[in-house]
């Protein structure tokens, strides 16, 4: 067992190592310093104006080492910044991007991880339902939802329940978002704030998950044991719950890992368009200010969440089913 | 198809392995180090004659495809010497083993998976033509296409259809024809018609017998069904958990099978001879993992005559007249159980 | 040679390439009844696709002619495309509502009253035009993208999957920290450090799909690998080359296929995300979405635009999620018996 574990996490190290390589290839290779500085001063800036700006923000160094001189390149700076988190200020405002993605975090934790719950006790509940009913009209019109719930662009859904329910029915503000509603614990405030955007992130993603999580059970319910189960005499509903859910686990933690990133996707833009304060929004105004500083930690910082998830995942496999064996 | 490309020294047999041993790595641990071996052949020696028919047989999971894919090299062995038309097939570099065993062909168990499905019958047969140049053009090559579906009864017309439009049968007949279309002069067949039902079993056999006759060719008949080895075999070698164990002439081994494993298994075929009725051997316990296989003789947790000696030491094949055997009973003469 | 030239050398290449591949499909039974399942099950799917296509290559044939557009001198010296020509020339000065007869806000009279079934928009083009336009930057960027998503995740994953070993250790290394970065993430730095254009945004996505396949296509090799008809090959001196191009690679196929179609709608949904960053395709539905956000909030709320994009790509999307269960069920055998 520890050495398993001991194995995913060398491995989970190598694999930072090169996410860090590949940002720094795209942002700093793909995107030379020197176009970054005119694309922050103007096609119209001097050379002297961009020697200078290179040299305000630590950009005015070779990009890879060379054997005659091995430190003190761009890159060996990139390394060491990331990996301790000393990441900087801002190429755009000077601002601390440590300071700046801290106090984004619990924004976008109050959007993600209510979203996050309720879209996988939505997806489970609807999946169980719509596999229950197997082979019936019950099922075809399901999936049937599920692909048309696929069908739909996210900006759609948000632009268009913005509309509906914001602009016409007036039941929400169509955007906005107050910080200090959480350290205050204005509850009531906060459910009308993060409604239409948690209601959107569910409805953008059951479709996908809903559809998956049924060909899981369904795949489940055929297999032998369960029939067994069933010609024993257990109830149908207890025969779903019982072992179609649980041993429906691995592929399900599977999915529900590999969707955390998939959350920050959804969760970029509805920050973005109902104005929440986070990560995303972040991202958003970097991306909108050329400003590859903030750019590239926000890359790393999702990698690397990434990575544990992916770890955390391998382990959990091990305690949801002991027939798992550690390799 | 003439044989007379033929390198082998007169007296000395077509093909002849000794001492094959392939294993598996088991890896484990942090950086995945082999921690162990599944030894699926440890200890194989066969001989086979030019023009003659041997038959490899054992139980399921006893390493026979292993050893059979191992001798020409499709799994890489870990030592030992296979000598086919003289050469040592395993101490050949990759170009020169690519030709060397042309005249070493397989015919493989599954007719589903041993012909390419999104290839004609065509161009499977005549692939081994095209790499090895064997006819003139195309055209010619076409043929011989033809000529070898007939010789398998199969129809020249069948050579534009696909795979999946034939039979099981029909679709060893296209694997034989296959694997005759380089002018081999050893056949490796891995259980080439377990898969069939019986009746067509028995045709596949007489098409193989009449092929034999006719081209000359050496059999490796690998198999786990004694009732066809009887038919066919000259040899026989019976291999367990990765040794051969015993090695006859088929008629003196099912006359009178030396080794306790061997006795077994004859004991377990439904038998239509009232001579051997009294003979019923049948064995304790499950067969033990290659990975770790008994201390001494590898037989011994199963053996009904085991004795002391044989839980520690491990016997050899001894040679007794025109046969082999590895077992510490054969020591003694030919006393014991055989009844001579 | 001018871009619209190129675009009917195109049009031309696929249609070759199109006939080709019906000729050979009809040829080879087990593609001939993959599609003919394909067709029992979906039909409208299918028909949906076909129009879409049909649309897109309309929009693809274009050629300079002295058509009497009216007033509009530039565009008798421009390119036009065979759908634009069909549709005449549609151009108002402003917004105008679908069906209207005068322009939205002035309320001056249209030049083509009643005949702009989806309205026009700010600069007075044609809605329903545009709309039919974007089919064909849909299916260049699903097209484009998978042209090099699905190459590159071959040429990675046979290898890893057929020799093992170190070049199998890269492979699943480089998988790995590419899988390991959000794909937005992913897509936005790679567009936003190359600059912005449809070859750029195609990279990119490719980029950030290819991972997938490849790691299907590794997988689907190491089976093959094993297959007694490749250890046959082996023996009839077939090089390792051979092997690769003659028995594996047209047992991938089908994979592909399958790759290509449930590939598609994602595509098609992350250039509508990126086109909302701003960092979209020219022409494409998404951009006409992110354009017309703040349309909305305008009083009365001009909506049409929206619309119709949100319709047309539904439309693409729906037909294309259904058309794709329906070629995964008749091409994979793991779940063929299953419906
Ligand atoms: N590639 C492999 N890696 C690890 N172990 C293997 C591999 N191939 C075979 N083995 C093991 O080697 C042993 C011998 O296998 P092999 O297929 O040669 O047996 P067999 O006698 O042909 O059996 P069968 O009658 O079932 O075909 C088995 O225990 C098997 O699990
Ligand atoms: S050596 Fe001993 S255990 Fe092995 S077969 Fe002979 S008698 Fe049995
Ligand atoms: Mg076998």
């Amino acid at each position: 067992m520890l050495a398993y574990v001991l194995r995913k996490l060398a491995y989970g190290g190598l694999t930072v190592l090169g996410v860090l390589l590949l940002i720094f290839v795209i942002f700093f290779a793909m995107a030379r310093p020197d176009d970054v500085a005119r694309r922050a001063l103007g096609e119209k800036a001097q050379g002297a104006q961009i020697e200078k700006w290179k040299a305000k923000h630590g950009y005015d160094k070779p990009l890879w080492p060379t054997l005659a001189k091995p430190g003190g390149s761009l890159l060996q700076a990139h390394y060491v910044s990331l990996l301790s988190f000393e990441f900087g200020n801002s190429d755009l405002n000077d601002s601390p991007i440590g300071t700046t993605i801290r106090d984004g975090m619990g924004a976008s934790l109050a959007l993600t991880i209510p979203m996050f719950l309720s879209g996988l006790v939505l997806g489970l509940v609807l999946a169980l339902f719509v596999a229950f009913f197997r082979e019936t009209y019950i099922d075809t019109m399901g999936v049937f939802l599920c692909v048309l719930g696929m069908s739909v662009s996210i900006l759609i859904y948000i632009i268009g329940s913005q509309f509906v329910f914001a602009k016409m029915l007036r039941w929400f503000p169509i955007s906005g978002f107050d910080t200090d509603v959480i350290a205050d614990g204005n509850w009531n405030l906060l459910l009308r704030f993060l409604a239409l955007p948690v209601t959107v992130g569910v409805l953008s993603s059951f479709g996908g998950d809903t559809r998956f999580y049924r060909t899981v059970f369904v795949e489940e319910v055929n297999r032998d044991y369960v029939r067994t189960a069933r010609a024993k005499g257990a109830g149908e509903m207890r025969v779903m719950l019982r072992h179609v859910l649980r041993n429906a686990m691995i592929p399900i933690l599977t999915r529900v890992v590999v969707a955390i990133p998939f959350l920050f996707t959804g969760s970029l833009l509805l920050e973005a368009f109902f104005g929440i304060p986070g990560l995303g929004s972040i991202t958003v105004d970097a991306i909108a200010g050329n400003d590859f500083s903030v750019l590239r930690v926000m890359v790393y910082i999702f990698a690397l969440l990434f990575i544990l998830a992916q770890i955390a995942t391998d382990i959990s496999y091990t305690l949801v089913d002991p027939r798992v064996r550690l390799e | 198809m003439s044989g007379d490309s033929s390198q082998t020294a007169p007296g000395e047999p077509l093909l002849r392995v000794e001492g094959l041993r392939t294993w598996f790595p088991i890896k484990s641990g942090v950086f995945q180090r082999t921690v162990g071996h599944v030894r699926a052949v440890d200890g194989v020696d066969i001989t086979v004659h030019a023009g003659e028919t041997v038959a490899l047989v054992g139980e399921s999971g006893c390493g026979k495809t292993t050893a059979g894919r191992s001798l020409l090299r499709l799994i890489e062995p870990r030592e030992g010497v296979v000598f086919f038309e003289g050469r040592d097939l395993l101490k050949l570099p990759k170009k020169e083993l690519r030709d060397a065993r042309r005249t070493a062909q397989m015919v493989f168990q599954d007719p589903m998976s041993s012909l390419n499905p999104r290839l004609r019958v065509r161009d499977i047969i005549a692939e081994g033509m095209d790499s090895f140049g064997i006819g003139r053009d195309k055209a010619e090559r076409t043929e011989r296409v033809a000529e070898l579906l007939e010789r398998v009864q199969l129809k020249a017309d069948h050579m534009s259809r696909y795979p999946h439009e034939f039979s099981g049968g029909q679709r060893q007949r296209i694997g034989i024809a296959r694997a005759l279309s380089v002018e081999p002069r050893l056949l490796v067949l891995d259980e080439a018609v377990s898969a069939l039902d019986v009746s067509i079993q028995a045709q596949v056999l007489n098409l193989l017998s009449e092929l034999q006759r006719d081209l000359a060719l050496a059999y490796l008949f690998i198999t786990h069904d004694l009732s066809v080895v009887r038919y066919l075999a000259k040899r026989v070698c019976v291999m367990y958990l990765g040794q051969v164990v015993e090695e006859a002439s088929a008629e003196e081994l099912f006359r009178d099978p030396q080794h306790p494993y061997t006795r077994g298994l004859l004991s377990a075929i439904p038998s239509i001879d009232p001579d051997r009725r009294g003979l019923d051997v049948s064995f304790e316990g499950d067969v033990p993992s290659s990975a770790n296989p008994p201390s001494g003789c590898r037989f011994h947790t199963r053996c009904p005559q085991v004795m002391d000696r044989c839980r520690v030491e491990e016997p050899q094949l001894i040679q007794l007249s025109g046969r082999q055997s590895r077992c510490f009973l054969s020591e003694e003469g030919s006393c014991g159980v055989s009844l001579g | 040679m001018e871009s619209w030239m190129v675009s009917n050398l195109v049009v031309a290449v696929l249609l070759v390439g199109g006939a080709w591949i019906a000729v050979a499909v009809s040829r080879h039974d087990i593609w001939r009844a993959a599609v003919q399942q394909v067709w029992k099950r979906r039909p409208g799917a299918v028909l949906v696709v076909c129009v879409y296509v049909l649309l897109a290559l309309l929009d693809s044939v274009a050629w300079r002619g002295n058509v009497d557009t009216g007033s509009d001198v530039v565009a008798q010296h421009e390119a036009v495309t065979l759908l634009e020509r069909l549709f005449g020339d549609a151009q108002e000065k402003s917004y105008s509502a679908p069906l209207a007869d005068i322009e939205f806000y002035d309320h001056s009279p249209l030049k083509h009253p009643g005949s702009h079934l989806f309205g026009t928009d700010i600069l007075g083009g044609d809605v329903f035009l545009m709309t039919l336009k974007g089919a064909r930057v849909a299916l260049l960027i699903g097209g484009l993208t998978s042209l090099i998503a699905i190459p590159l995740a071959l040429l990675f994953g046979i290898p890893a999957g057929y020799f093992g070993k170190r070049i199998d250790d890269v492979v699943f290394f480089i998988m790995s920290t590419l899988a390991s970065i959000p794909t937005l993430l992913l897509l936005i730095s790679i567009t936003v450090a190359l600059g912005r254009s449809t070859l750029v945004v195609c990279f990119a996505l490719a980029v950030t799909s290819w991972v997938g396949f490849c790691r299907i296509a590794r997988g689907e090799t190491m089976k093959l690998r094993e297959m007694d008809y490749v250890h046959a090959a082996r023996l009839m001196g077939a090089s390792e080359t051979t092997i690769i191009l003659r028995h594996i690679l047209p047992n991938l196929m089908h994979l592909v296929v399958i790759t290509f179609v449930l590939m598609f709608s994602g595509l098609v949904l992350s250039e509508a995300v990126l086109a909302w960053l701003g960092i979209g395709v020219n022409g494409s539905w998404g951009l006409m979405i992110a354009k017309a956000k703040d349309e909305l909030s305008r009083d009365p709320a001009v909506w049409w635009n929206v619309g119709g994009a949100g319709v047309g790509l539904f439309g693409l999307l729906l037909a294309v999620n259904f058309l794709g269960d329906a070629v995964r069920d008749a091409l994979d055998p793991r779940t063929r018996k299953e419906s």
